[in-house]
């Protein structure tokens, strides 16, 4: 599964262009805002048809342009050529593939799936318990069409719930209903959940005490906010929440609530943890993401590496790359200060980005 | 020339004619066959005292009640309901269904403010309440809103007798190759397969 060539026009600061990418590692450096991570973002949007970075298609335009394109010829997992073609005209998005159109999202994500590791990564270990839930949510749903769909109807489900709890006199007979809708794509949500989360926690907590120099045992905890996966006994514990979801005009209990919690021996590993450490766990974090990918589907996904090198120093670069263990195809991007590979190795390309533009170089700046 | 501006804007009201299409409709009225743009006005201004919803079902008829309402030959104990009367036509000219019709006139969406009083629901149990039907066929759109409402019809109906229930199937076309067929219809198809 690789990316062949990309064309890109009118995408973010990124000058019209078509970019040769078939080698198994892409080196793109240059200082930074000269579009090394918009140069990703295309790649990650023509992955899922979304971007890593923004929710809104439009900020993804160039500046005085109505609109973007981008398209690609890439390999996918069986070998076979195919055509990705994605563009945004004002808030209209049309995607096809093998110049057929597309109207799901759905059908194009299973096609070259990749793992962005980003600067930003921190955040899932700092941040709120919705981006946690949000990096689990996405994992799956690029693993399983059934938690796809089921997310999109528990989505939905949620919403039109909490609009009828808004309402002056709302319609009972309809709460029943969206509890039994929300109860058996839940219920199915919260298993898929639980069983992802062990697993990963194994093999994150793995590659956490291998790469940092750090005693501390690390672990994933799912706390779920409903204590049982019967759908019926779902269907009760809604049922005897309403009357305070109705005082708060908001569906209080579900998997919209689970939190997933990262310890140590002691309790919560941000409460004595160094940013460094954060860190280095998020790209623990993502790591354990293309392991994970890679024992449920025997696939290597396409790794986009954004600047998540920069802190580790040689020795812990080289561990974790090694760890890595990197098959398929990489990108990565580097400051020009930077160390990045030296020399010349078969299959590894070098680009210079600058102004939004690439250039080719023969060897890199071998430093 | 703000009479014709006017004309333009009122045709770009109409559902998928764009400004361009409809500045195109209006030249063409402009220069039309005489007698073409009095009947076409005269067909649009008595248009809703002609056709109206059937007070029965709430599909569109010329009658009162419509023509499948009032037909005893159609099988008396099948309720096909739909969302709109467009779908009313779609099913009927298959010409594989006899029953009888009801047209909700929407879907529940709270957060669009419609609840089962902005549809014909109340109608929908009375009407079953009253009649002989055995089966209640939901043919709603597959989509959350239609699935939504068909439960909660569903729900409904069941205090008021004993039903059979059942839904259309949405799968794979005929003569499809399931190799062609997007993700999603595959994996509904899957999720409603039937015994063989
Ligand atoms: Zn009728």
């Amino acid at each position: 599964m690789r990316f062949l060539c990309v064309g890109i026009k009118d995408f973010r600061n990124l000058k019209t262009d078509v970019i040769e990418t078939d080698f198994d590692q892409v080196v793109l450096h240059g200082r930074n805002g000269q579009g090394k991570t918009s140069f990703l973002e295309a790649l990650y949007t023509l992955c899922y048809g979304a971007s890593f970075r923004t929710e809104n298609p439009k900020d993804m335009v160039c500046h005085g342009k109505e609109g973007f394109q981008l398209w690609s010829l890439i390999q996918d997992s069986a070998g076979f050529q195919r055509k990705i073609q994605l563009s945004v005209v004002g808030s209209k998005r049309s995607l096809s593939i093998d110049s057929r159109p597309v109207y799901d999202r759905k059908d194009l994500i299973f096609l070259l799936p990749c793992i962005i590791f980003s600067y930003d990564d921190i955040m899932i270990i700092r941040g709120e318990p919705d981006q946690r839930r949000d990096f689990f949510d996405r994992m799956l749903l690029t693993l399983d069409m059934e938690y796809l769909d089921d997310l999109r109807v528990y989505k939905k489900t949620l919403k039109q719930r909490n609009a009828l709890l808004k309402q002056e006199k709302p319609d009972m007979d309809l709460f029943v209903v969206y509890d039994m809708k929300l109860a058996q794509s839940g219920s199915r949500l919260m298993k898929s959940r639980a069983a992802a989360i062990e697993t990963f926690s194994k093999g994150f907590s793995e590659l956490y005490g291998t790469i940092a120099d750090d005693k501390r045992k690390i672990e994933i905890v799912y706390r779920p906010s409903w204590n049982c996966l019967d759908e019926d006994e779902i269907r009760s514990v809604l049922e005897s929440s309403l009357q305070r979801d109705l005082y708060l005009s908001t569906t209080t209990t579900g998997i919209h609530r689970d939190r997933i919690i990262i310890n140590d021996q002691d309790g919560l590993f941000i409460n004595t943890a160094s940013t460094g450490q954060m860190r280095l766990a998020s790209l623990c974090l993502r790591s354990a993401q293309a392991q994970y990918f890679k024992t449920k589907t025997g696939l290597d996904p396409v790794m986009l590496l954004d600047d998540v090198l920069l802190e580790l120093d040689s020795g812990k670069r080289a561990l974790f790359l090694d760890k890595l263990n990197l098959k398929g195809q990489a990108f990565y991007t580097f400051l020009p200060e930077e160390k990045y590979f030296s020399g010349k190795k078969e299959g590894r390309c070098y680009y210079e980005v600058e102004d939004g533009s690439l250039k080719r170089m023969e060897n890199g700046s071998q430093v | 020339m703000t009479e014709l501006d006017d004309l333009i804007k009122h045709l770009s009201m109409l559902p998928s004619v764009g400004p361009k299409s409809a500045s195109r409709i209006a030249f063409f009225l402009v220069g039309s066959q005489k007698g073409f743009n009095e009947s076409l006005s005269r067909l649009i201004g008595e248009i809703k005292e002609k056709v109206f919803p059937c007070p029965i079902c709430g599909s569109y008829s010329e009658t009162s009640p419509c023509p499948i309402c009032s037909d005893p030959g159609r099988d008396q104990s099948l309720l096909c309901i739909v969302e709109q009367p467009q779908d009313v036509l779609t099913i009927q000219s298959i010409g594989a269904y006899n029953g009888l019709f009801h047209v909700l006139g929407g879907t529940l969406n709270p957060l669009e403010g419609i609840g089962a009083d902005k549809l014909n629901i109340r109608s929908l149990v009375e009407r079953v309440e009253k009649g002989s039907f055995k089966e209640i066929i939901f043919a709603t759109n597959p989509t959350e809103e239609g699935d939504t409402t068909a439960l909660y019809i569903k729900r409904l109906l069941e205090r008021k007798g004993d039903f059979i229930f059942s839904r259309l199937a949405s799968g794979i076309p005929i003569g499809g190759d399931l190799g062609f067929a997007s993700r999603n219809t595959l994996m509904r198809s899957l999720r409603g397969r039937t015994t063989f």
